[in-house]
């Protein structure tokens, strides 16, 4: 167990791909706040309800090692399993004063962050005393902002991930560790099961990491290259990208 | 962000409604050019005389005409320093825009078109002019001129860097135009070749679809 370390999660396939990695492979937070209610309103990047079955992968090589997760299975009882100390916040809103004060009062001083698509950090809760360890699904610096995975695909047949602490500037701060990847072996699946399977094995590429060395290091600034900042892909180009991906 | 995959069938169906709406637009046959227009057909039949793959088979009458002599455009500056220390006029913004692309000139192009983008990116909207720092705006955001000029300088700029954002704001940007009654893109301040920007973007995606 990562003592230092804690988990923002949400009712989303992204959580369930942390999850699952964290627990293969032995890194379970601390302590963890579940931002969900019973709300029934999906948010952008909540799970459609439906399975998915990993195409076969071998789990110890293979760049998708970390694909092996159900995205429908229920948060809570799984949480309970672990034997992970957890809150619930009763609310998706992670600015709602009760969640920053939940935040603000938690023992760990890193968060990973897993919350709802969308919605980036105010200041009331990048300011209340801890780092917010986020992967962006993206190769950093090149590939900032939205949908950035679907522009990779299509201009250099890969996706990326890279994981940051979380700034005020949108996938700015500074890179601890970042990955690329091959084409998935289902492009329809990027959304929900791959690009959460990449940015869960940066995750854990981030964490030994840190187990290792006592502390998060940080990329050189020379390493570190240029920024190109994207927005949400045109219907037309997410097509391009995903039947270049498939042929 | 999670907009449904429907197969090759919706390229198809974008190829053919972009096509059947161009087509309802382009009522006349042009015989006379301004200096403008001349400078954008003449471009657009540099790109796509380069465009490889086509699969896609454009319309006669949809493709820019061959001018023989072209007359020089006028030259529009840029604007100085980014971010902007006075109000910037966005149609004298564009005309800048237009000429550095056409022309490869002016370093601070890509800065310009960029904050344009996300301008519009995050408003969906282009306004007459943008105030000091360039996030406030000023004035109506009903000018199709802007739009149309908008449009085809994304088109030049993705064809000469190939940088996707460009084309995927283009698609947007025509997605407007052509969502208008024909009445309302074709008006006196109307640019007589937008359609180039409509077609410079079918073609990019006919090339990226073959390769």
């Amino acid at each position: 167990m990562l003592d230092n370390v804690g988990l923002i999660a949400a009712n989303t396939s992204r959580t369930r791909a942390y999850l699952a990695a964290l627990e293969r492979n032995k890194l379970l937070p601390s302590w963890c706040l579940l931002l969900d209610d019973e709300s029934k309103k999906l948010k952008i990047g909540q799970t459609r309800g439906n399975s998915y079955k990993t195409p076969n992968i071998d789990q110890n090589e293979n760049s998708w090692s970390e694909s092996n997760f159900d995205p429908t299975l229920p948060l809570e009882p799984w949480l309970e399993r672990l034997g992970l100390n957890y809150v619930k916040s009763n609310t998706q809103d992670i600015h709602s004063d009760e969640t920053v004060d939940l935040i603000r009062s938690s023992k760990p001083d890193v968060l990973i962050y897993s919350g709802y698509g969308g919605v980036l950090l105010k200041k009331s809760v990048l300011d209340c005393g801890k780092k917010f360890l986020h992967v962006h699904g993206g190769f950093l610096p090149d590939y900032k902002g939205s949908t950035t995975n679907y522009y990779s695909l299509l201009s250099e047949g890969s996706v990326g991930a890279s994981a940051i602490f979380l700034t005020v500037d949108i996938d700015s701060g500074p890179i601890l560790s970042r990955c690329k990847f091959p084409v998935p072996p289902d492009a329809l699946e990027l959304d929900h099961i791959y690009d959460s399977a990449a940015r869960a094995k940066v995750l854990i590429q981030t964490l030994k990491k840190y187990q290792e060395k006592g502390e998060f290091s940080y990329l050189k600034e020379d390493e570190t290259g240029n920024a190109n900042l994207y927005y949400i892909i045109h219907p037309v180009l997410k097509h391009l990208a995903i039947l270049g991906a498939s042929s | 962000m999670y907009s449904e995959f429907k197969g090759r069938e919706f390229l198809d169906h974008y190829f053919e409604n972009r096509i059947n709406l161009l087509q309802t637009c382009v009522l006349c046959v042009e015989n006379e050019f301004s200096t403008l227009d001349q400078n954008i057909f003449n471009e657009a039949n540099k790109i796509l005389l380069k465009t490889k793959n086509l699969i896609l088979k454009i319309p006669d009458n949809l493709l820019p005409p061959s001018i023989s002599e072209v007359a020089p455009l006028n030259k529009t500056d840029l604007p100085q320093s980014f971010p902007n220390t006075h109000k910037i006029e966005t149609k004298k913004l564009l005309d800048g825009l237009l000429y550095a692309y056409i022309h490869n000139a002016n370093l601070t192009k890509e800065i310009w078109l960029s904050r344009l983008i996300q301008r519009f990116e995050v408003t969906k909207k282009i306004k007459e002019y943008y105030l000091p720092g360039f996030r406030k705006s000023d004035g109506s955001y009903n000018e199709i001129q802007l739009y149309q000029l908008f449009s085809i300088i994304l088109a030049i700029a993705h064809s000469q860097s190939g940088h996707l954002q460009y084309l995927s704001t283009l698609l947007k940007v025509n997605d407007l135009i052509l969502s208008l009654p024909v009445n309302m893109i074709d008006t006196k301040d109307s640019i007589l070749s937008w359609r180039m920007g409509v077609v410079l973007e079918l073609s990019s995606i006919s090339s990226i679809l073959n390769s």
